[in-house]
């Protein structure tokens, strides 16, 4: 069992700067846990708290419901890898992954069982007697989890692990770190900028801004149903459209700017009428419009991305001459030239609308 | 015609070039045998008699009895040991004190963020003190505790005076060393002292040697403190040559062969290390 509680946790620099605000989240035994934001938003900073590299200013860290506060990093019972691997450069890959344990003075025979079961597991079993200096970024970074994996450690912290290395070998180790996580039945804190990597790895997904947290659930729930409109924003690529309206009661059916509210969403957003909202609408929330009745944007084509199986189209408004974006399958959309007039449907059921003011949703769940 | 023309100006160019690279090494042979030439005079008059030393030829019968003199004297070992005393334990104490130093300026946890900088300041501004302006304090102070003429009181002097050389040419050196290394090694459950000897020491490997060998031939060659604070038994080479000079000073192959021996073993080792040294040395003056 290894349970993770952040209670209340803020970070005060002695420069004044509040870095982290009063954060509280619990990561559950076995539990992958993805800290997400754009940079300078306490992401780092929460898991360094955690790894007992920076001071907690207030709040309480448990792990298993032990106060961890005051405890030496060493004595946490966790395992870091970080962004730029971090590697002994003096010792082969052999002494980088043992060391701890040499320092903990575990028998050397379990050493070297742990070592190479490691080893067997990252597959860098041919490299061991090669210093971090003849490896390549991705073999470093397989031994800096090798070197976390030895320790068996409470929890696991990675710092922005994959930033490093290049696209493909970045899913390759995306894919790598989720399968050791199911096989070594982990806990998990993982930090990063990528919301693609957070989607896809978490079990739950932390995001963050300017020290806050913004919203935590799991990643689809998050997707699809953000907390404001940073959280709509950031999660998501193509981002979300947003189109600000005015909010009206026309004979009894809401309609945000040109668009008739679904009467799901209406209940919700009653008490809003009259008020600045801003509408968010997905990429692939939008639709071809087979008939006049049902188009609900129109615009001109500035711009496609084709990605095969589909394509981004990159829409001025005509009424509001906004830009925004839209996912449509290539075959349907095919039609779509460059400067062409497109008059779009809108999926109703799934549009977010917020608060023009505060960012917050108005429909949560 | 053309190809004809061509290759003549290839080869008077080529000439050029042979004719200034030919210039440049006749000044710089110039210039090195100028500065190397008292060594070698000093080096060639040991192996002269007396009477051939008061003149200053170059060619003559070598002879191996002015070495051999020098080197049986009894009050030259003596003078020698206590230089490899103070070398020795000098530069170990030098090292063991100025490498934690260094680590602790560079990856300490102080109150103030300017506060190893501070340190770091003072630590250098001692280097550039000249030593005649703490001799008469030190003097004062050694004689009340009667601490002049032994050998550990010129070593607590050597070791003070040293360590900011220590201090400077480490932490340019630790600096370079990615602060990441030091919390995975935090992780891994080192303490700082673990850190600092299994971690920072080891990678800072080049720049410990050199500045423990700059430490070395520093000590082996000081003269001013060591013949301001010891007397007869205690001395180390340098004052020696000093009174020898003083005493025999009209024995010039004597003193020279003497003076040999004592710059002996800092060009040897300087020209063994000089790869370690050069390295160690730029590297504290381009990243320091």
């Amino acid at each position: 069992m290894s349970k993770v509680e952040l209670k209340n946790i803020s970070k005060v620099f002695p420069d004044g700067v509040r870095a982290v605000d009063n954060v509280t989240i619990t990561i559950e035994n076995e539990e992958f846990v993805v800290l997400v934001g754009p940079s300078g938003c306490g992401k780092s900073t929460t898991l360094r708290m955690v790894a007992g590299l920076e001071d907690i200013s207030s709040g309480e860290l448990l792990i298993d419901g032990e106060l961890m506060n005051y405890r030496e990093p060493r004595d946490r019972n966790i395992a870091m890898v970080f962004q730029n691997y971090a590697l002994y450069p003096h010792m082969t890959v052999y002494e980088n992954m043992a060391f701890g344990l040499k320092i903990k003075k575990i028998p050397m025979e379990e050493i070297d069982r742990r070592v190479k079961e490691a080893a067997r597991i990252l597959d860098i079993e041919q490299y061991l007697e090669r210093r971090p200096k003849a490896l390549s970024g991705g073999q470093r970074q397989r031994v800096a989890v090798g070197r976390a994996i030895v320790r068996q450690p409470k929890v696991f912290l990675f710092d922005e692990p994959l930033s490093n290395l290049d696209a493909k070998l970045r899913v390759q180790m995306r894919a790598e770190i989720i399968a050791l996580h199911k096989r070594l039945a982990a806990t998990i804190v993982y930090v990063t900028h990528d919301q693609v990597e957070a989607m896809t790895m978490g079990d739950k997904i932390v995001v963050m801004k300017d020290g806050l947290v913004q919203q935590i659930g799991a990643p689809l729930h998050v997707y699809h149903n953000p907390a404001n409109r940073f959280v709509a924003g950031f999660i998501g690529s193509p981002p979300i459209n947003f189109i600000k309206c005015r909010l009206e009661d026309r004979g009894g059916s809401l309609y945000a700017g040109n668009i008739r509210v679904a009467d799901g969403h209406a209940g919700a957003l009653r008490t809003a009428v009259g008020r600045e909202i801003e509408v968010g609408i997905r990429p692939e929330d939008f639709t071809i419009a087979i008939d006049g009745d049902s188009g609900e944007m129109s615009g001109t084509v500035a711009m496609i991305e084709p990605l095969g199986g589909e394509n981004n189209l990159h829409i001025d408004a005509d009424d509001t001459g906004i830009r925004f974006i839209a996912s449509l399958g290539a075959d349907e959309s095919g039609f779509l030239h460059l400067g062409r007039k497109a008059r779009l449907g809108i999926k109703k059921n799934h549009l977010k609308y917020f608060d023009a003011e505060t960012g917050r949703a108005f429909l949560t769940e | 015609m053309a190809k004809n023309s061509i290759d003549e100006v290839r080869q008077s160019a080529a000439l050029r070039r042979l004719f200034r690279s030919f210039l440049l090494a006749v000044l710089v042979y110039g210039v090195a045998v100028l500065y190397f030439f008292p060594i070698l005079y000093m080096f060639l008059s040991g192996f002269k008699t007396e009477a051939q030393a008061v003149n200053p030829h170059i060619f003559f019968k070598p002879t191996f009895s002015t070495y051999q003199k020098v080197l049986g004297d009894p009050t030259m070992h003596q003078y020698l040991k206590n230089s490899l005393f103070q070398v020795c334990f000098g530069t170990i104490l030098c090292l063991a004190l100025g490498i934690p130093a260094a680590f602790a300026i560079v990856f300490g946890r102080f109150n103030k963020k300017e506060t190893p900088g501070k340190f770091y300041v003072w630590f250098i501004t001692t280097i550039l003190l000249p030593p005649v302006a703490v001799l008469i304090p030190l003097f004062t102070w050694y004689q009340k505790f009667n601490l002049i003429n032994t050998p550990w009181g010129l070593l607590a002097v050597y070791v003070g005076t040293h360590i900011p050389i220590v201090v400077w040419m480490v932490h340019s050196f630790f600096s370079d060393i990615p602060k990441e290394i030091f919390e995975a090694a935090e992780i891994d459950g080192c303490t700082k002292f673990q850190q600092m000897l299994r971690i920072a020491v080891p990678l800072a490997r080049t720049g410990i040697i050199s500045a423990g060998l700059l430490v070395a031939v520093f000590i082996w060659n000081e003269f001013f403190l060591g013949f301001n604070l010891t007397g007869n038994p205690t001395a180390t080479l340098p004052v020696y040559m000093a009174r020898f000079r003083e005493q025999q000073g009209q024995f010039v192959a004597q003193l020279s062969a003497a003076s040999t021996i004592s710059v002996l073993p800092a060009v040897i080792f300087g020209w063994l290390t000089q790869k370690a040294l050069v390295k160690g040395l730029v590297a504290g003056a381009v990243k320091g």
